[in-house]
Order: structure tokens, then sequence, then C-alpha cells
């Protein structure tokens, strides 16, 4: 197979290669950090214990081993929640995801209390939130947020100006020559709406909000936007984008969290908005990333000019081959590998790939994944058998990878 | 249904707390009984938002600010209600298993159970099973509701339901599960007797497994009647 260039990337995104699809880690194969290291008790490289360490741009062990497709996302642009994200250890012990959110400068994580069993910490994004002691894998309790008034927002937006030069990498020219000379498909994160107010005022104090103070949240959601339009502008300026990356996660396995009324008087407007801002730089891409079942929201979506959506999660009941049924070539689906098949054993994951994947890559776009970040229960004998089998429906050589670690 | 009362269900069902509570005390004014004004109005509305929400026309928001309207007419009635002998429906006792601190999908459930009528002990979140076997013991629950968010932490529901039965309180209870990763397929795997995809079916499926129990409280509490439909009348999303 040819290489992974821009142009096989744009000619798979617009459907005009049956059959060829991307094995790609930015933005697609996305680990949760504590996944590889787990992995390395099962036999993958010494070298996959400290990814989260690495800088962006160098060397990823992980990408080399599984050998994905190459990609680059500008994560040293503070436009979404990547730049600035690492693995915070507040305790001995205590290692948890620390993004801030969009915010420069981000909060200081703080260690508030502690017992046996937890911690309460603040994070870089000023989240309140209680992490259990002596686990691998780390998900929060949020206790409390940075917005709770206008205020409290007003002390927040200081925040998100989109001028502040720590937003952007010291040596700008030098890295847009670095990225312009590079011939794979390049992405910025371009942030996103309700996602983000989600982190900052917290979900049942959001829903109250809607009713409770709309204008506020149209404040939000209008600095947010400004910022994203002034970046993408000064970005586009000099660096041509292959596709930008908006984060939402407002749904969950019932539906979305608000309905499409309040998606269309909120949200759609500044979508399309951001949308002619992207599109006019010449990038055709516009990825979404959406959590839990979004079929009532897909068609607000397309209408604002979104087009491809991750990760399709089965588990809240989202097919990838209906939506390809359903919408044509008219969207790229990536993801909606059922990730509890995919676990499962090599009878039900091979079941599971080639039900789908065969089929949707050869009736239009589609970047496979499984419908999720890999989680840290995923078998490493699964996944390499994973990346062989999806190589071998490309037509690729296998690369033997669990013999191999 | 009087006028008044109409107002108290279309102020719960619209999330209206001004409206609920001017409606809560005009129909007591009125003269109607507490416990008509509770079954009638408050339930009846939040009852009614149910079935908005499975039709596609109602969405967390909407949930949220109904059940807050609700409490507030509730705040009205509870001391009238207290003289009274309103039994509840039955008791709940609902957590986040162990290892696991995804809060916010069970706390709607609660809030939903509660606002129709059952008596809901929440014991929070990293629930450790022997905590889930206790509470159901000291409160003589109908219902011990699981929830988990994450792959690695589904496990847990066969440790409780083990605790359960190794404590000898598995035949009194029925359990149910829920939560992101959580299908029915899983529910019968890890022997579970109810699942629910979202808040509202939970309280479904809820009116069913205690529908079930002895003392389950089917004829207790405020009236289901023309209420919550059947759970396997469909219309989940």
């Amino acid at each position: 197979m040819s290489a992974f260039t821009k142009q096989r990337f744009k000619e798979i995104c617009r459907g005009d290669r049956p059959g060829d699809f991307g094995i790609v880690g930015n933005g697609i194969h996305i680990f949760w950090p504590e996944t590889p290291a787990a992995w390395v008790a099962q036999g993958a490289p010494q070298s996959f214990l400290h990814l989260d360490e690495l800088d962006y741009g160098t060397p990823n062990p992980a990408d080399e081993f599984f050998d994905f497709d190459p990609s680059r996302s500008l994560a040293e642009v503070h436009s979404g929640m990547d730049a600035g994200t690492e693995m915070h250890e507040y305790v001995p012990g205590v290692v948890a995801h620390n993004h801030s959110f969009l915010l420069n400068p981000p909060f200081q994580p703080q260690v508030f209390e502690q017992d046996d069993k937890s911690v309460v910490v603040r994070n870089s994004s000023g989240i309140t939130e209680r992490l259990l002691k002596g686990k691998a894998f780390n998900m929060p309790m949020w206790l409390d947020h940075p917005v709770k008034d206008r205020e409290s927002w007003n002390r927040l937006r200081e925040r998100l100006d989109p001028g502040t030069p720590s937003r952007y990498p010291a040596h700008w020219e030098a890295y847009a020559a670095a990225i312009n000379s590079l011939d794979c498909p390049v992405s910025m994160e371009v942030g996103g709406f309700f996602g983000y107010l989600n982190m900052w005022v917290g979900t049942e104090s959001l829903m109250y909000l809607f009713y409770d103070d709309p204008t506020l949240v149209e404040e939000m959601m209008e600095t947010i936007l400004e910022l994203e339009m002034a970046m993408l502008r000064r970005v586009t300026k000099d660096i041509r984008l292959d596709w930008v990356w908006y984060w939402e996660d407002m749904a969950y396995k019932g539906g979305p969290m608000i309905g499409p009324k309040m998606v269309r008087k909120y949200m759609l407007p500044r979508y399309e908005r951001l949308n002619a801002v992207i599109r006019d730089s010449g990038c055709e891409i516009i990825y979404l990333d959406c959590d839990g079942n979004i079929d009532d929201l897909l068609p607000l979506w397309i209408e604002a000019g979104i087009n491809l959506f991750w990760p399709l999660e089965v588990a809240a009941g989202m097919d990838p081959v209906a939506l390809r049924r359903q919408y044509g070539k008219d969207i790229i689906l990536a993801g909606g590998l059922d990730k509890r098949e995919l676990m499962r054993d090599r009878e039900s994951l091979r079941r599971e790939v080639m039900s789908k994947v065969p089929y949707l890559a050869q009736t239009g776009p589609y970047f496979p994944s499984p419908d999720h970040l890999v989680p840290i229960d995923m078998p490493f004998d699964n996944f390499c058998y994973y990346i062989d089998l999806l190589r071998e429906i490309r037509g690729d050589e296998p690369l033997h990878l669990a013999a191999r670690a | 249904m009087s006028k008044v009362i109409e107002t108290v269900v279309a102020a719960v069902r619209d999330g209206d707390r001004e409206s609920a509570v001017g409606g809560v005390e005009a129909a007591l004014a009125a003269g109607t009984p507490p416990q008509t004004v509770l079954d009638q109005g408050l339930v009846a509305g939040l009852r009614q938002l149910g079935e908005l929400f499975k039709d596609g026309q109602a969405f967390l928001p909407e949930i949220l600010i109904s059940v807050r309207a609700m409490d507030a007419g509730l705040g009205i009635l509870q001391p009238l209600l207290a003289g009274d002998t309103a039994p509840t429906k039955g008791t709940i006792v609902i957590g986040t298993v162990e290892g696991d601190l995804h809060d916010i999908g069970k706390r709607l459930v609660a809030m939903l159970l509660r606002g129709n009528g059952y008596e809901v002990v929440d014991l929070g979140v990293d629930v450790a099973a022997h905590a889930f076997v206790e509470a159901a013991a000291e409160h003589d629950a109908g219902i011990v509701a699981l929830s988990a968010l994450l792959t690695t932490t589904t496990p847990q529901f066969s440790h409780v339901i083990a605790a359960l039965a190794e404590a000898g309180v598995r035949g009194r209870v029925t359990v149910m599960v829920g939560g992101a990763p959580v299908s029915r397929a899983l529910a019968d795997e890890v022997g579970a007797d109810g699942f629910a995809d979202d808040c509202v079916l939970a309280v479904e499926e809820a009116e069913r497994l205690l529908g079930d129990q002895p003392g389950g409280g089917a004829s207790a509490g405020p009236s289901t009647e023309g209420a919550v439909p059947a759970p396997d009348a469909g219309g989940a999303r």
C-alpha cells in the first residue's frame, strides 16, 4: 500500500478509494494513558511505560510498534484539551489525566485533603475532584467546578484570551515550516461548545443554567467561538490543515443530554460560523468526538457542515453499518468497533471486525478503531491481533506483533 | 381532575417552580387532601415528563427542572403529610460499585425514584459489596440498584450479588444494574434481576421488580393509576 500522504487521506475521506482506510493513531486509535503501560506486563516493549511523558512530535514507540499511519496533531497549539495535558501525580501513587480544557493559564494543580482511600484535588481546569488511591486507572468524581455564576465566569474568561502567547509554540515560523514539510494529514483542535461548558460548570449545574440563565450559556459559548476563530485564523495563515477536531461529549447511552432544539438554538449557529472559517482555510474534514448515542444529533451536525464522527459507541446503540446505509458516503465514519467484543477473545474480535470493516471501507470513507479509547482491560495480544487483522483486510503484510513482542 | 390540580401537573411537567408552589398552595386552600395533591398533582406531573422523555421531547435539563419543581411543591406538602400514614412504594438501596466514582447517572435515577414515591438510600460512589449487603438488610430493601461507568468496574456487579447470597439476603432483594457499558445481556450474565438503559426506564424497572415482591408496595404510596406504562411498552430512546 502507498504511503499515507495528505492526498491519500483526502481521497479516502472523499470516498474515492473503496476498500482503503487509514490505521491511524492520532485522534482515532487513542489509548488511555495507562493502557500501554499495563501491556508491558503482557509482553509489550518496555518503551511503552512512559508514553505520557513524550513531547508531541517526537517519535512515539507505540505508533512505531503498531505501524500506525502518520498523522500530526498541532497539540502544541492550545486550542482544545490536548495542549498541556499530562498524567499528573498528585500524591505518590495517585496519577490522573490532567487537562486544562482551553484555560490558559491553567489552574495550578493542588491537593486539598486525603485519607487512606482517596485524595481530593483541584486539577488544571479548576475542577475539584476525588481520586482513588491504589488504582492503575483513575476516573475522577467531580466535586466542584470553577463557574458558578456570572462573577466566577468573568474570572474564568480571563484565561480564554486567544492572544496569550503561550497558546502558540515559541518559535512559530520554524514550527509552521516543520509542520508544512510533513506529507501526512495535519489536525488541530477547535474546541467545542457543550463539552467545555460541561467541564467549567458541571453537568447538573449546566443543565439548570440552560433554563435559569440562558444568556450566560450564550455568552460562554460565544467566548469559545471567538477564541477558536481567532486562533484558527492565526494558525491557518501559515499552516495548511487537513482536518480539525471538535470535542463535545454531550450524549450518553440513552441519547443526547440536551435536546436537538437546544442544540439548534445554542450551538448550530456557532458551528456554522466556525466551520466557515475552517472551510475558507481549505480544510475539508471536520471531525466531531462525542461519546454515547448521537443518532438524534447527527442530522444537526451534518447540517452544520461537520462530516467525520468518532467513536460511534456500540454499547450506546450506535451502529456504523446502519449509519452508512442511512447517510451513504456523505459522512466519514470512524470507530464503531465494539470494544467489549475486541476484548473478549480472538474469535469474537475477528467476527466484530469482519462484520464491519470490509463493508464500511468498501462503501465509503471509514477509519476503523475501537468505539472509544483503548481501555486498560484490553488484552495486549488481542490488540496485536486486531492490528494485523486490519492490515490483512487492507492488503498489507501482517506485522506478527504478538510474536515480535 | 380539578383545574388547580391540573395547574400542579403542568407546573411539574414544565419545570415551573413558582407555579408548582402556587398550585399546591391553591389546591390545599381549596380543601384538596395533601395526599391527593401529591399523587394526582406532583407525581402525575413528573410522570407526564417521563413520557415526554421517552418520546424524545424532553431531555436531562427538563428532567432536572421538573424534579426541582416537584421538590418545591413537596416542601409545602411534607409537613402536612408527616402525620399521614403514607407508606412508600418500597425501599431501594442504590450506589456506584467499588472502584468507580461515577455519580450523575446514579443520582438522576435516585431523584426520579424518590419523585415516584420510593424510599431511596443512596450509598454514594465507590461502595464496597459488604456495604450494599448491610444497607439492604438494615433498610429491608426491596431492590439493590448498582451503577458502573467502566468496563473495569462492571465485574463488581457479580461480587455484590455473591455477597448478598453469602449473607443470605439474596432471596429477599432484587438486584438491578445500569451504567454506560451495561446491557441486558451483561445484566443476565451477572445474574441481575433487572436492568435499565436510562433514568426513566429505571423507574419502570423498579415498578416491575417491586410489583413482584411481597410487600413491595404496588398498592402503597402514591397511586400508580394511569401513570408509568409497563416496562415492555417500548419507546426507550
